[in-house]
């Protein structure tokens, strides 16, 4: 059987439930565009393909013997390097876990695991999921599946031009601040970051503690559902996770429903937001006509404390992360410098581990909760962060999802933001739901004339996933681009 | 000038990095500060804002009293961590001598 | 010119656990090294934690023991700093919404020096919890790194700068212990690094209303080193003042061999441990009907218990002390006088003689093979006369050696005290006239010479003649 480009993993399943295909020809498939694409675009760091395949073949006979662990049992997912997989890499893109080899599953893993799922390889990132371009990596520069002078957004660079790419049908990252939502759309696939505490994070090497979230990385709105339904849930290991209302969320897609009458939140900071590209405005535009024209109804909202978003991101986020980071210090495991001095270790081995993004991040953070600082700073942003969580729990008393652009430009050119802060304001539409804890997904929307793809950002309240997946379910069905697939492919 | 020395005596790198156990090299010393500096100026507008009235939020969600059971699980294999220390003695992780002005 | 110092202890009690505070490792002293491990307590990447329910229960516990204000709402914070036996360089420890504050240990009697103590409370600012750090093991030019003791839960317990004496502190640590070993929160084993104590101690001119500058001594390894380090620095800071020295603030180490302090580093500025809250846990709210629920688990105190033993046992307030010193030997008492008539009798038995036995062999009562209805066995025997008082302490000896009960023993060893008054009589007879030259001298008035041959009855039954009745008997025949 021949495998489409981007084909979807309900598509695979139904293909292997019908014994039209086997594991180990949808592994050998995607290994074999992984040989093809990947020494160009870089999205994977690492890959076991023996283990693969043994996996694939267990999968197989467990098919044949009326085994199988879920319908899903045998189809390759693309693995973020900041996700722990048991005596696998996981240098998170860093020097300083280089060689590192994870002693533990996550127990996102292990629910991939038991639904016969296989991990396919290890995707590039920014260093520490720092960073919005995957520039800051420090092995490789994955390059945009669409136009290979571009970014693939980040931090989730890779897995994203993994699934983008066909290397595989779908991929897990993380998201702290858009690092799924903001690379789904550079690289035309959907991102989805689930309510704060949905997926459980034991085993994702932390970033920013109350920020981050797993998500998946899929061709369809439904795939990223099946992903979901498969990594959610409370786990005890995760004093943060709790369980969603929702038991099946593709379940829920596969029923009927319309969204006449549905009621769509635009803030108005966002439409005159400064910097935003013509090219994101008009497609923008037309992803309201579209819904309007499905019978939605558009209302305008207001976030009077959007504006502080990046300010508050870049304190939290910081400061937890320098905390979070504080364990690479080469005592234990990962780089350690050779030095006779035990202080130098540290120095050392942070010194030369560390790439410059990460170093700046910690400082900022160490300094915004350095005595003196911290009321004037980190207790200032976590207060603001009330407020910008209220803006957004008052919305929704008047709207029942919320859409926006994912970025204010285009995919940009590699070295194209001159100083960091640059960097940090484009993160403007997809940082403040990390904040609020809500949940949002990137959802492809267009192709602009250069050929690069577009997404637009659906946002609803704490733990309505249903909603959100509604929505875009709907949006993506309708929307007049039907697939987008990279001139790569 | 004048906000530059100001934003100097806010920020001192050195103290930062060594707080952090950073080593930053003396060459990528300027551009650091200077990127610092940028980052710093924008955020100064947080500290600036009236919000006595406010709780500050750490959660999400309204989690409270997560706690587990005081049982004792199966040993994790000890091997699997001290395979990947850098260096080890007698299934102790080994480092350098603590010098008596390193000691907590 | 008089000094008047002041103290202040930070004291770290390792919680009595089955598993660490944040991870299920099992929680246990001298096993070897890295065994009890995990991802989480070695701070691999990816971890989080979760934390131990009986640990904070126990630490309310603690709280309530000491009269301290439980909170409403508490929560953990990150402690920065760096150090090797730092699995993640943070320690979640809890900042400035600890689970206890305000409470006070009562002192009173006699001190360690052997001076009678101030009745005085000494307050407690505070109780938290937090982790324990690995441990470091010292080989010259490196040093290994053992986790086993990282995560475990720790209580840290900080004093009011209300103490103005070693033989004070002594105390404070004294009542400190009790407390957590009666309500089995820790056995507080110094040796086993299961309660740990840093001074801080300043003097000042009696006249003066500041206090002075305090300096911090570490590395104290018992409540003896406690007293003797406190009495060395105050003695060297008055010594000091009165040279018109200047004493900075300062971290010094106790040498116990040499018996002085030494000077471990300047504290030019305090640490930096840029707390903040733990974002990986959530906060914890307790209820007035928790506290409620907590406070049923809370044992009977010590005090307590001694007015009870004085009340429903009639014991001496001297006996009630000594009885309480342990909550084991406490329990023990409970158990054994239940089973006889007289609890004074099993009072006595268990001060003069099972007390000694313990000293002796260097055991502690928990491990000792003498029940407490052995030991009510002993004492009934000997007060029915079955046997004599000191075939009970002989009996009381092998028990401790064999653990056999003690009928067997008596059996065993035919030491059933002869009651019987015509056996008696027959061997008095046998000594009366053996001994005539002592009869003589015993029936001119010496009364001492009775011992004597009472004494040769008891070699001619060895020693299982009733003294009583041997006496009785003797003087009968002899008065005749």
């Amino acid at each position: 059987m021949k495998i489409e480009p981007n084909i979807t993993i309900a598509k695979i399943a139904k293909n292997l439930g019908e014994g039209k295909i086997s594991s180990v020809e949808i592994c050998n498939h995607y290994l074999e565009n992984f040989t093809k694409k990947n020494s160009v675009f870089n999205a994977i760091l690492s890959i076991n393909k023996e283990k693969i395949l043994k996996s694939a073949e267990e999968s197989d006979k467990r098919r044949k013997e009326g085994k199988v662990l879920s319908s899903y049992d045998g189809i390759p997912i693309a693995i973020k390097d900041n996700l722990c997989v048991e005596d696998e890499p996981c240098t998170c893109a860093s020097k300083i876990l280089e060689g590192f080899i994870s002693p533990y599953d996550a127990t996102v893993i292990k629910k991939i695991k038991a639904a016969g799922m296989i991990p396919f390889g290890r995707t590039n990132m920014d260093e520490f999921a720092m960073g919005s371009s995957c520039e800051n990596s420090a092995y490789v520069k994955t390059r945009n599946p669409w136009d290979k002078d571009r970014v693939p957004g980040g931090s989730s660079g890779g897995s994203a031009a993994s699934v983008a790419l066909s290397i595989a049908p779908a991929a897990l990252g993380s998201d702290t601040g858009g690092s799924i939502r903001q690379p789904a759309a550079f690289c035309g696939v959907v991102g989805l970051k689930p309510s704060y505490g949905i997926v459980s994070r034991y085993g994702l090497v932390a970033f920013a503690s109350s920020l981050d979230q797993i998500g998946p990385f899929t061709n369809s709105v439904l795939d990223s559902a099946i992903v979901l339904d498969i990594i959610k849930g409370k786990d005890p290991m995760d004093c943060t996770s709790i369980d969603s209302k929702i038991a099946n969320f593709a379940e829920l897609l596969s029923q009927p429903y319309s969204i006449d009458g549905l009621r769509i939140g635009i803030p108005s900071e966002c439409i005159n937001c400064e910097g935003l590209d013509n090219v994101i405005k008009e497609n923008f535009n037309e992803s309201i006509n579209l819904l309007k024209g499905l019978g939605a109804k558009i209302i305008e909202i207001s976030f009077p404390h959007w504006k502080y978003s990046v300010s508050v991101y870049y304190v939290i986020a910081t400061a937890e992360a320098s905390a979070n980071l504080a364990r690479f210090d080469g005592i234990r495991y990962g780089l350690r410098a050779k030095t006779e001095k035990l202080s130098e270790i540290y120095l050392e081995s942070r010194g030369l581990g560390f790439g410059e993004e990460v170093k700046r991040r910690i400082l900022l953070g160490t300094f915004v909760l350095s005595s003196g600082y911290y009321d004037a700073y980190y207790r200032s942003a976590q207060k603001v962060r009330t407020l910008i969580r209220k803006d957004y729990d008052e919305a929704f008393k008047i709207c029942d999802v919320i859409l926006t652009p994912v970025t204010p430009t285009p995919p940009f050119t590699f070295n194209s933001k001159s100083t960091p802060l640059q960097m940090y304001l484009s993160d403007i539409f997809t940082i403040s739901v990390n904040l609020a804890g809500n949940c949002a997904i990137s959802v492809p929307s267009g192709i602009t004339s250069d050929n690069l793809p577009l997404g637009v950002q659906f946002t609803a309240g704490f733990m309505r996933e249903d909603i959100l997946l509604k929505t875009s379910h709907i949006f993506e069905l309708h929307r007049s681009i039907k697939s987008f697939i990279p001139p790569e492919n | 000038m004048e906000k530059n020395m100001k934003e100097n005596k806010i920020f001192n790198i050195d103290d930062i990095a060594a707080l952090a156990k950073l080593k930053i090299a003396e060459s990528d010393k300027k551009k650091l500060m200077n990127d610092m500096m940028e980052i710093v100026g924008y955020i100064e507008e947080l500290s600036k804002l009236k919000l006595s009235n406010i709780e500050p939020m750490h959660h999400s969600s309204n989690i409270q009293n997560i706690s587990r059971e005081d049982i004792v699980k199966a040993p994790f294999p000890r091997e699997k961590i001290l395979s990947i220390a850098p260096d080890t003695f007698d299934e102790l992780i080994k480092v350098p001598a603590i010098l008596p002005d390193e000691e907590q | 010119m008089n000094y008047i110092a002041t103290i202040g202890l930070e004291v770290h009690i390792q919680i009595k656990t089955a598993s660490k505070m944040f991870c299920s490792c099992k929680n246990s002293f001298g096993e070897p090294p890295n065994t009890l491990i995990c991802p989480v307590c070695t701070g691999m990447p990816g971890v989080m934690p979760v934390p131990n329910k009986t640990a904070i229960v126990k630490t309310i516990m603690a709280g309530l023991m000491t009269g301290c204000d439980i909170a409403k709402f508490s929560k953990f914070d990150r402690k920065s700093y760096f150090y090797p036996d730092m699995p993640k360089n943070y320690q979640i420890s809890q900042y400035d919404l600890p689970f206890c504050k305000n409470g006070k240990i009562h002192i009173s009697g006699k001190a360690f020096s052997g001076a009678i103590l101030n009745e005085k409370y000494i307050g407690i600012t505070r109780i938290h919890l937090e982790e324990d750090v690995g441990k470091l093991n010292h080989f010259g030019r490196f040093s290994g790194i053992d986790f086993n003791r990282a995560g475990v839960p720790l209580m840290e317990i900080v004093s009011e700068p209300d103490i103005n004496t070693p033989d004070e502190a002594y105390a404070y640590l004294t009542g400190l212990k009790e407390i957590m070993q009666y309500a089995d929160i820790s056995d507080c084993d110094m040796e086993k690094g299961q309660m740990r104590c840093d001074v801080n101690v300043s003097v000042r001119p009696e006249v003066q209303k500041e206090f002075g500058t305090k300096v911090e001594v570490k590395n104290l390894n018992s409540f003896r080193a406690v007293h003797r380090a406190l009495t060395y620095e105050i003695e060297r800071q008055i010594e000091m003042l009165k040279n018109g020295e200047k004493i900075y603030q300062e971290t010094r180490g106790w040498n116990d061999d040499r018996g002085e302090s030494y000077l471990m580093r300047r504290k030019e500025s305090a640490h930096d441990y840029r707390y903040f809250p733990e974002p990986d846990l959530s906060p914890f709210i307790i209820t007035d009907s928790e506290i409620e629920e907590i406070k049923r688990l809370l044992p009977e105190l010590p005090a307590e218990k001694r007015k009870r033993f004085i009340r429903d046992y009639g014991v001496t307030e001297y006996d009630a002390e000594i009885l309480t010193q342990d909550k084991f030997i406490a329990d023990y008492f409970d158990s054994a006088v239940k089973l006889v008539s007289s609890p004074k009798t099993i009072a006595n038995r268990i001060i003069s003689d099972l007390l000694k036995e313990l000293n002796d062999r260097k055991i502690s009562i928990t491990e000792c093979k003498v029940k407490p209805e052995y030991l009510a066995e002993i004492v009934k025997s000997v007060s029915s006369g079955k046997i004599t008082n000191t075939a009970g302490k002989d009996i009381l000896s092998e028990v401790f050696n064999t653990g056999k009960e003690p009928n067997k023993i008596i059996d065993e060893k035919g030491l059933i005290q002869i009651s019987d008054e015509s056996s008696i009589a027959k061997i008095a007879d046998e000594v009366i006239s053996e001994f005539p030259s002592q009869v003589s001298e015993f029936r001119s008035g010496k009364e001492k010479v009775l011992q004597f041959l009472i004494g040769q009855v008891m070699k001619k039954t060895k020693g299982k003649a009733n003294p009583q009745i041997t006496a009785k008997i003797l003087r009968e025949k002899l008065s005749s």
